[in-house]
């Protein structure tokens, strides 16, 4: 076999058995925004800073939200800011694993010649 | 001792002459803690203390450095006994107090002290890569970046930039005598 062919073998196994590594209902824009977005800052996000960065509606953001909590990758806790009771959402150490496989996984895609 | 730790221990020595209480900054419940440290050390960098280890970004939700979560984070146990050697220096004294006077003894820091200092680390931030902003556009900019932010709160947050600003120079011979002239009115 020439090397070539070793190479390219060597990333279709890449591309798949990485790809595998990956929760599939994660991988959508707007949850990998979200678990970037709350890997980036750590304190913390509120529901009413989510809303305009993502530019969606509050149920679509909240039913996002409601996913990624219930697969363990974002933890919801309920607050008390200026006397109001409001929730932030941070990331867990299984958010962070998963962000680890996509980008794991996109930088052997980012190897395909286009 | 590195130079990362030098940093925090003088951002512990400006939260200590804030006269502080603050929460264990681990804990997630205490998020207004957390947002205090963030935007009081964004505001004591870009007034000139030197904190080079903190970057801080502006990206939809305020100035935020995650080099500063990670040593709060790291060292939660300063931020509750506020324990700190590091002595300011006179001059870093002036700023502190001057954040302290204008914005933590200021009444909307009661009940609105999360917004308030959110609006105005935001604008100041603005401001500070663009001076030649005016007081409209600073407004608008703000309140697209935090649009659950009242009007009103980010109107009293631009008000106090412009106190935090204001140098003495600015306050020429000619204004004196024409404030003066005001102050007088009612004594003729």
């Amino acid at each position: 076999m020439t090397q070539m062919n070793i190479d390219q073998t060597k990333f279709i196994k890449d591309l798949i058995e990485n790809s595998k590594k990956i929760n599939s209902k994660a991988f959508t824009l707007t949850r990998c925004i979200l678990l970037a977005l709350m890997n980036f800052n750590k304190d913390g996000l509120q529901f009413r800073e989510l809303t305009p960065i993502l530019n969606i509606s509050d149920g679509k953001l909240k039913s996002n939200l409601d996913f990624l909590e219930e697969v363990g990758y974002i933890n919801k806790v309920q607050i008390q800011l200026d006397q109001k009771r409001l929730h932030i959402y941070l990331i867990t150490e299984e958010g962070e694993n998963e962000l680890k496989n996509i980008i794991n996984w996109m930088e052997i895609l980012a190897n395909l010649e286009c | 001792m590195s130079e990362i730790e030098e940093d925090f221990k003088k951002v512990i020595a400006i939260l200590k002459r804030l006269d502080l209480n603050l929460e264990d900054p681990k804990r997630p419940i205490n998020f207004q803690t957390r947002l205090i440290i963030q935007k009081i050390v964004f505001l004591s960098k870009y007034m000139k203390i030197k904190l080079n280890n903190y970057t801080f970004s502006l990206y939809k939700n305020g100035p935020y450095s995650p080099g500063l979560t990670a040593d709060y984070y790291q060292n939660n146990d300063l931020i509750t006994t506020l324990a700190s050697e590091v002595q300011l220096t006179p001059k870093e004294k002036g700023i502190v107090d001057n954040i302290k006077n204008l914005i933590l003894n200021h009444p909307l820091n009661i009940y609105h002290q999360a917004d308030f200092l959110e609006a105005i680390s935001t604008a100041y931030y603005f401001k500070y890569y663009n001076e030649a902003l005016l007081d409209d556009e600073l407004f608008e900019k703000t309140k697209a970046e935090k649009p659950y932010i009242s009007d009103k709160i980010v109107v009293i947050a631009l008000n106090t930039i412009k106190k935090l600003l204001f140098k003495p120079e600015y306050l020429t011979e000619d204004i004196r005598k024409e404030l003066a002239l005001w102050d007088n009115v009612n004594d003729e």
